[in-house]
């Protein structure tokens, strides 16, 4: 009966609003259903149907409890030092360089790496695009502000990604928190997007999206593939989670993997 | 009462003092031990993964993974839990790992493991909670016995640190509070009774 109820929810949310989970995981999102369950003091799921029906606030609730935003400045420093050390350079020869952060959450993906375009000089010639699915997400990325604790983990990161100055000179303290600097922001956009129902963004030399596709199903998963695949310059980076990887099938002749122990793969070009 | 005739899937929670812990146990399995064994074991985001393979591959277990997301479980086959990344049952035979925010500042949260592995499981399920200095996984393992599977703990007084198999047994009581020679000899007992089954 449970799994029929939350059927039923999920189906009301694509019907009404567009937002689909209806392929995501069953297994985190019933964790996070029974959280708003709770949250919401109700019994059964189907209760929920017509609170988030007629309440686009629930919905916001709702959504931001489904799709979460935990993220870092500088997340995995073996990533980011990979990206210093052996995408960027590639990076030198395009006049101008896209880069996407899919999946942003709060914007700390986008920032790093245009803190990463700065120290490499290529600021001036690049643009970070950050999407997500939540727009609470998306107006708190906008915003570029974050809290003292959060700052300090950030700097540890950084300095642990090989970079070589401090992360303060890329930010500016008010209020007790750290504010990105204009000339940063100035090259970091964020959209709402979709990566289940909307089309290819822009095209891009390097795409990241990191623990996102973690919480799809594997049909949900071969979408976002392809998405990337044809969001990609020939050559195109793509860098997944940690603990993501490429289907087999995806590394026949569409990517092929450029480091042995972390999840980055670059377009392949065949024919 | 859980029955440890019942049990098709072990799953075993360990923090501080685990790796010491988890090798107490593994030692005394015996050879070919079948049942499927999934362990949330605390350790560093960075900590080296090799080292521990190799270590926990001189026992009884044919394959030692560090589970990735789908990961379909085996018989004769360990399970641990990556760090930094919880990790659910999708279904009854299907691992996946989850980035969700950390529940008893612990991410794996072996009580995410428990009651998910649980859903499925049921009577079937045997858990295990070893040493460690927090709480996570006592509320978890009550629930394994709460829908009719085997619940075993450390004895705090032989655990490096006693808190966590203390915190279980303040909350209920579990079918045995044991030192780790008789944890595994629990486990080869069921062993014998899967290995009927199948």
């Amino acid at each position: 009966m449970t799994n029929l109820e939350i059927r039923l929810l999920l189906e009301a949310i694509k019907e009404h609003y567009r937002y689909d989970f209806t392929e995501y995981k069953s297994s985190s999102l019933r964790r996070r259903l029974d959280i708003f369950l709770s949250a919401c003091q109700k019994q059964y799921f189907s209760e929920l149907i017509p609170l988030v029906l007629h309440n686009p606030d629930k919905l916001r609730l709702l959504i931001n409890t489904l799709t979460i935003g935990i993220t870092e400045m500088f997340r995995d420093p073996p990533i980011f030092r990979f990206i210093v050390e052996k995408i960027i350079p590639s990076l030198r020869s395009f006049s101008l360089i896209n880069i996407w952060s899919a999946g942003c959450s709060t914007g700390q993906e986008p920032f790093s790496l245009s803190i990463l375009m700065k120290e490499a000089g290529l600021l001036n010639r690049s643009h970070v695009f950050g999407t997500d699915i939540n727009q609470d997400f998306i107006n708190a990325a906008s915003e570029g502000i974050y809290s003292e604790e959060e700052f300090s983990l950030y700097s540890k990161n950084y300095v642990e990604s090989g970079c070589p100055v401090s992360l303060s000179e890329y930010f500016h303290v008010r209020y007790g928190k750290g504010i990105v600097n204009d000339d940063i922001r100035k090259h970091v956009s964020f959209f709402k997007h979709n990566l289940v129902t909307d089309h290819d963004f822009v095209e891009c030399q390097l795409i990241m999206c990191s623990n996102v596709l973690i919480y799809f199903n594997k049909e949900l998963q071969n979408k976002a593939w392809n998405l990337f695949y044809n969001s990609l310059h020939n050559f195109g980076y793509l860098v997944l989670g940690k603990q993501e990887k490429l289907p087999d099938h995806m590394l026949v002749d569409r990517f092929k993997k450029v480091s042995d122990d972390l999840p980055i793969y670059q377009k392949a070009i065949h024919g | 009462m859980g029955s440890i005739k019942q049990t098709e899937l072990i799953v075993i929670g360990a923090s501080q003092g685990g790796y010491e812990a988890l090798c107490g146990i593994l030692e005394n399995l015996v050879k070919n031990f079948l049942i499927p064994v999934v362990v949330v074991y605390h350790r560093a985001k960075n900590s080296d993964w090799n080292y521990l393979h190799e270590q926990f591959s001189r026992y009884t277990f044919k394959e030692v993974r560090e589970i990735e997301n789908y990961e379909l479980i085996k018989p004769r086959s360990i399970y641990f839990a990556p760090p930094d990344y919880h990790v659910l049952f999708e279904d009854r035979k299907t691992l996946v790992t989850s980035f969700d925010d950390y529940v008893n500042y612990s991410r794996p949260s072996i009580d995410i493991l428990f009651e998910s592995a649980c859903s499925w499981y049921k009577k079937n399920l045997m858990g295990i909670l070893l040493t460690g200095a927090n709480n996570d996984g006592a509320k978890g393992l009550h629930g394994i016995a709460a829908a009719g599977g085997y619940t075993a703990v450390q004895n705090p007084v032989e655990a490096l640190a006693p808190k966590m198999p203390q915190s279980a047994i303040e909350i209920f009581l579990p079918d045995t509070v044991a030192g780790l020679k008789e944890i595994s000899n629990l486990m080869n007992v069921a062993n014998i009774y899967f290995r009927e089954k199948i």
